[in-house]
């Protein structure tokens, strides 16, 4: 370390000293290093300019204009703003939004730790385990909502193993009432085994002899995992904590195939991002989506910066 | 590409008529055209099978007009959001369809699409030649934007076994006994039901035109959900539901009501033409019949959802996609109705041999003359896919009764025209 530390410092020495010489540019070889580091960056940049953050900075420009895609463009200052934050669909896309993060956070993240603690175990067909739990991450999410829609008909498979038990099954994605507890399920389950994966890497991360000295001074497994493995995960936990926040409050694609697009049944599965795309492709309204748009990622890097604050301390050992 | 394309036609044609012999070659008409591509938009559920079928239904179009290459890109999904971003950039086909629904007139208010009424004038064509049910949908102040190509009509298709079962000799042919029939055939112990109807106004919207109501008055300024003939229509819908005799899709695990019919869980379903071809692809063991429509108490109307062919106002070559949209709505109708499994916009083209060798279209085909276009106004997306689904879903699951979902339906579509003039 402390090596390391001198050798940067003399490095930076002499670039001091050699500055006078050769004038006030960077001696050749760092230039040529710092051109092929922006050439070789230069397409990822470009590419994050144009189709991320170009769009980005178009929505906080188009939050201000009338626009139906199709006519002239006419800037109506917040009116917008003012119109979404009094049009009651809304407030229930973002009831909707923020439940469904709410409750999927929590579960998916310890389901995935359970799961990660589990197979970190010597167990028999470990690597058939880890397999299968990971495989719903890489299937397409429209192939695995199609596939629900199948086995969570009125008649469909769940319902069948349901009255099989003699209880009455719902109609899980026709009723108001349990369209979005359905997609919370399948999120949950969809996702819990990425997550997983990086449990494990960060399970792995933990130095060996931490636990072995816990063991030594008597702790119970439980104690263990409570006082020595959670706290040494935070940073990893922090990272799937996140990625859910932000995952589950864009959630988008398995409202729009469930609903059809519509959001239906009355608005259960309307979340703010199918709002969004709505407003902007279906009902011709590109002023509201944007606003809406701002709106969202006002409140996402507000409770990214929340969970920052709360978990993303370093660790001290 | 293209360019180079139809200039190898051109140079392998030349060289047909020059091989064929000295006389065709003296007749064969000089080519004073400059070739040019028209771009041909739309959408196919499959791309990759209709794209082949396009251009064989194209090809007498091609030999008759030799420097018109057509160029085909359809659009598999989402089509009018697809084509609106299309128009802002400024890339939009040549001849683009247009939809039933309220998805014409958005394009139509915008400028993008050019009135084709000076066209029909110098092909000594008329409007008149069509179904007027259809070309209502695509006039606007006076002037026509798109020629019908071809559409479906609603029609009753039921369960011939289900129906033997029950004892029922033949499809109901009004209100009352459809609403008897739908009592017998309903066994909800065994997850069958009389009749699945989508809870969508594109279905029960013809309970009301059958009552002798509207849902908007005659120029589309004004809704008119609050007379006592558009309450007698829903009504009556919604009454087949409140007994239990008829079954949203879902109730049935299915994702629309031609589902529930093919798997056996409804008796009759009322649908459109586009079912025929589901059927037989899905659920080809089926045994069914369609009829018309049963009558109402005033009329027996049904919807119809016609699809029309534009001029887009970018297009370079307007003349030669006119060329294309007059062959393919006039001389190659029967072809294409033949070849899509849809109904024809011309009255002319109903008698076609196609029609008399499918019997199972007849009743489809006679209630062409009935049937009324199912469109909104422009700027109703949002109410049509909110409010109208809301309101009938909510109706319909007995949370509110029907004239309290019409009153909410027409003030706030009233709303919606009012926001509309606003902008």
């Amino acid at each position: 370390m402390k090596i390391s530390t001198q050798t940067a410092s003399t490095g930076r020495g002499r670039e001091a000293i050699s500055r006078p010489r050769r004038g006030p540019s960077l001696s050749g070889r760092r230039r040529q290093d710092l051109i092929a580091g922006y050439a070789f960056t230069m397409p990822g940049v470009l590419i994050l300019f144009v189709f991320s953050l170009g769009p980005a900075l178009a929505a906080f420009y188009l939050s201000l204009f009338s626009w139906t895609l199709l006519n002239h463009m006419h800037y109506v200052g917040f009116a917008n703003f003012w119109g979404l934050l009094h049009y009651p669909v809304f407030w229930i896309a973002v009831r909707n939004s923020m439940g469904f993060a709410l409750v999927v956070v929590p579960i998916q993240t310890a389901v995935a730790l359970a799961l990660a603690v589990i197979l970190n175990q010597n167990l028999p067909a470990r690597g058939f385990f880890r397999l299968a739990f990971y495989f719903p991450s890489i299937s397409s999410s429209a192939v695995i909502t199609l596939i629900f829609m199948w086995m969570f008909n009125q008649l469909g498979l769940f319902n069948s193993f349901l009255n099989w038990l003699g209880l009455p099954g719902p109609d899980w994605l026709g009723s108001p009432h349990f369209a979005l507890p359905t997609i919370m399920i399948m999120n949950i389950w969809t996702t819990a085994g990425s997550l997983m994966i990086i449990f494990l890497a960060g399970l792995q991360g933990i130095p060996v002899n931490l636990l072995e000295a816990a063991a030594c001074d008597g702790a119970t497994p439980w104690k263990t995992f409570r006082h020595v493995t959670l706290p040494l995960l935070r940073t990893t936990t922090f990272f799937i904590v996140v990625m859910g926040i932000i995952g589950t409050l864009q959630m988008f694609d398995q409202s729009f195939i469930i609903s059809g697009g519509s959001g239906g049944p009355l608005h259960a599965t309307t979340t703010v991002v199918l709002l969004i795309y709505n407003f902007i492709f279906a009902y011709g309204n590109v002023g509201y989506g944007a606003a809406a748009t701002v709106l969202w990622f006002l409140f996402i890097l507000g409770a990214t910066l929340a969970t920052n604050k709360w978990l993303g301390k370093p660790i001290e050992y | 590409m293209a360019k180079h394309w139809s200039h190898m036609v051109l140079a392998s044609m030349a060289l047909m008529v020059g091989g064929v012999g000295g006389m065709a070659a003296v007749k064969a008409p000089v080519v004073r055209h400059r070739p040019v591509t028209i771009t041909l938009g739309g959408w196919a559920a499959y791309p990759s099978n209709n794209v082949q079928k396009m251009y064989t239904f194209l090809k007498p179009f091609e030999r008759q007009y030799p420097w018109i290459h057509v160029k085909y890109q359809p659009v598999a999904g989402n089509y009018e959001t697809v084509l609106k971003t299309e128009y802002v950039a400024g890339d939009a086909a040549d001849v683009v369809a247009l939809n039933n629904g309220g998805q014409a007139s958005p394009f139509i208010d915008a400028g993008d699409v050019l009135p084709l009424n000076r066209f029909l004038k110098a092909a000594h064509a008329s409007s008149r030649q069509f179904f007027s049910g259809t070309t209502s949908l695509f006039t606007y102040r006076g002037k026509l934007y798109a020629i019908p190509r071809d559409q479906d009509v609603l029609g009753l298709f039921y369960n011939k076994t289900l129906f033997a079962k029950a004892g029922i000799k033949s499809p109901p042919k009004n209100w009352a006994q459809l609403a008897a029939d739908a009592k017998i055939l309903t066994d909800p112990k065994a997850h069958i039901y009389g009749i699945g109807i989508d809870p969508a106004e594109a279905y029960w919207g013809e309970f009301v035109l059958q009552a002798g109501g509207q849902i908007f008055n005659a120029g589309k300024r004004r809704m008119e959900l609050n007379t006592k003939a558009a309450l007698r229509g829903f009504a009556y819908y919604v009454n087949l539901y409140r007994k239990g005799w008829a079954a949203e899709p879902s109730q049935v695990g299915a994702s629309w009501s031609g589902q529930s019919f093919g798997i056996g869980r409804v008796a009759m379903t009322i649908e459109g033409g586009w079912l025929i071809g589901s059927l037989a692809q899905d659920w080809p063991k089926i045994k069914y019949g369609i009829a018309a429509l049963p009558k109402g108490p005033v009329n027996r109307d049904t919807f119809s959802y016609p699809v029309g062919w534009a001029i887009s106002k970018t297009c370079k070559h307007p003349q030669a996609a006119w060329d294309l949209i007059n062959y393919m709505t006039g001389r190659g109708q029967p072809a294409w109705v033949a070849g899509t499994d849809a109904l024809p916009t011309r009255p002319s083209v109903t008698h076609i041999a196609y029609f008399t060798q499918h019997a199972v279209w007849t009743p489809l085909v006679r209630s062409l003359p009935v049937a009324k276009a199912w469109t909104f106004p422009n700027g109703f997306d949002q109410f049509a896919n909110t409010t109208l689904n809301n309101q009938t879903l909510l109706a319909v699951q007995g949370q509110e009764s029907p004239a309290q979902a019409l009153r909410n339906l027409q003030r706030s579509g009233q709303q919606a025209f009012q926001s509309q003039s606003g902008r």
